[in-house]
Order: structure tokens, then C-alpha cells, then sequence
């Protein structure tokens, strides 16, 4: 049996469950995008306060850990 | 796309993406016996499997997978930014790949340093965790989008789904 979701329909079944179209941005879409934005605002503020570390080539320290390597 | 173009091109996505997915789960083991071990050669071991694999196995997964995943895109009617699941699915990888590469020179420079290093500095190393633990979950978030694929057409699809529909009608055929 062949799924019909493997390719749209191009008349556009791509709608709510009661098979009507659905306009707009989904409400998964826009919850999505908060959660994004969330998170977004989380690593910046991270950032600026200096959780983490410095995250960049040759960041020193696992896991955050802030540590001066030297090599004797 | 020919049905079997599109099944092959289908198949080597499917392979690569959850080929991904096995291996940040294989890196995630090696970073958590970093994290956790007090044996200097098992840390010294994990973060050279971690570079080795991360630069040899991960990152060309990842390369994989997006370009694969963008010929399905472009090749089906499906499109590239018509549905919002293959929109967020698109990005999701992007961000991921670019993450990715970006990290890794990082591994290498902590792998370098657990070669060299002794004692409690190798100790102290830790693994990584991070990364890959999130990482983790963004792919299976994607995994998600790609099996449900969640109902919704951006405003370009629905619009060029208006323009198909008028072709059609146009056309004098029958709508498929």
C-alpha cells in the first residue's frame, strides 16, 4: 500500500485532520518557534555571562571546566 | 525524479542520516568514558576515538545528509520550502553541519593535548559532552519531522500550489 504522504497531493491535502486546508502558520510551527527563540535568548545571555567558556577553536577544559593547561 | 532515481537517492539519505545519529551516539560513549574515567589511557584512548571519528565518520554523515537530503527536497514535489516540516528539517541540518565542523577543530586540539599530556592534567581533561548530547537531540528531532511529517504549507507553498492548480485547470486536464 502505497503511502499517500510520501508525495504531497498537489490539490493540497495538506491540511487539518478534517481534510480542509490549513492557512496560516501551524500551531506546532509557532510553538517551535518560540522554543527556538528560547534558546536562542539562553546561549546569548550564556554567553555574555560567561557560561561555557569560551567557545572556540582551541578552547582549553572539558565540559566547561575553566582550566589553564600548561604542557611542562 | 524517476521513481528509482528517487528511491536510491531516498535509500543513501535514510543511511546517512541515521548513520548519523549511531554515530554521535558511538562519540557520546567515548566522551562519557573521558568524562568518567580516572585512567589516563582511557581518557588519552577516548579523545583519539573522538577526533577519529568525529573527523572521519561524523562530519561526512553530516555532508551527506544535508546534500542528500536537499536532492530529495528539490527532486520531489515535496520541494525545499514549500512545507514547513522539510523548511525546519533543512535548517535543523544546517545548523547541526555547521556546528559540527565548527567544533571539531576544538576535538582535535583537546585530542592533542590528551596525547601529550600526564597525570592530573590528563585526569582533569573531562570529555565532551555537550555537543554531542545535544546534538543527539536535535537529530532525533529531525528523525521526527522527516517520519511525521507534521502538517502545514509555508505562504510560497501554498502559493505555488494555487499557480500548479490553475495550470492544471487551465490546461483543461484533470487535477492527479
Amino acid at each position: 500500500m502505497t503511502d499517500p504522504r510520501v508525495n504531497p497531493d498537489p490539490a493540497g491535502n495538506d491540511g487539518a485532520a478534517d481534510g480542509g486546508p490549513v492557512s496560516g502558520m501551524p500551531r506546532w510551527v509557532r510553538v517551535a518557534l518560540i522554543i527556538v527563540l528560547v534558546l536562542v535568548l539562553l546561549f546569548v545571555v550564556g554567553k555574555v555571562a560567561g557560561v561555557g567558556g569560551d567557545h572556540g577553536p582551541g578552547r582549553h577544559g572539558g565540559g566547561g571546566r575553566q582550566q589553564t593547561m600548561t604542557m611542562a | 525524479m524517476r521513481p528509482s532515481l528517487r528511491k536510491f537517492v531516498l535509500a543513501s539519505h535514510l543511511t546517512l542520516a541515521v548513520g548519523w545519529i549511531g554515530a554521535a551516539v558511538a562519540y557520546l560513549a567515548l566522551a562519557v568514558a573521558a568524562e568518567r574515567s580516572a585512567d589516563g589511557q582511557t581518557v588519552r584512548g577516548a579523545w583519539a576515538g573522538m577526533e577519529l571519528i568525529g573527523w572521519y565518520v561524523i562530519v561526512p554523515l553530516a555532508v551527506g545528509s544535508l546534500l542528500t537530503g536537499l536532492v530529495m527536497a528539490l527532486g520531489t514535489r515535496w520541494g525545499l520550502f514549500r512545507h514547513y516540516w522539510v523548511l525546519f528539517s533543512l535548517l535543523l541540518t544546517i545548523f547541526s553541519t555547521v556546528v559540527l565542523v565548527l567544533h571539531m577543530p576544538t576535538v582535535s586540539v583537546m585530542a592533542d593535548f590528551a596525547r601529550q599530556a600526564e597525570g592530573a592534567q590528563l585526569e582533569a581533561l573531562g570529555g565532551d559532552l555537550a555537543h554531542p548530547g545535544i546534538g543527539i537531540v536535535v537529530l532525533l528531532v529531525i528523525q521526527v519531522l522527516n517520519v511525521y511529517k507534521p502538517r502545514g504549507m509555508t505562504a510560497y507553498g501554498r502559493r505555488k500550489q494555487r499557480e500548479q492548480t490553475h495550470r492544471l485547470a487551465s490546461a483543461g486536464r484533470p487535477e492527479q
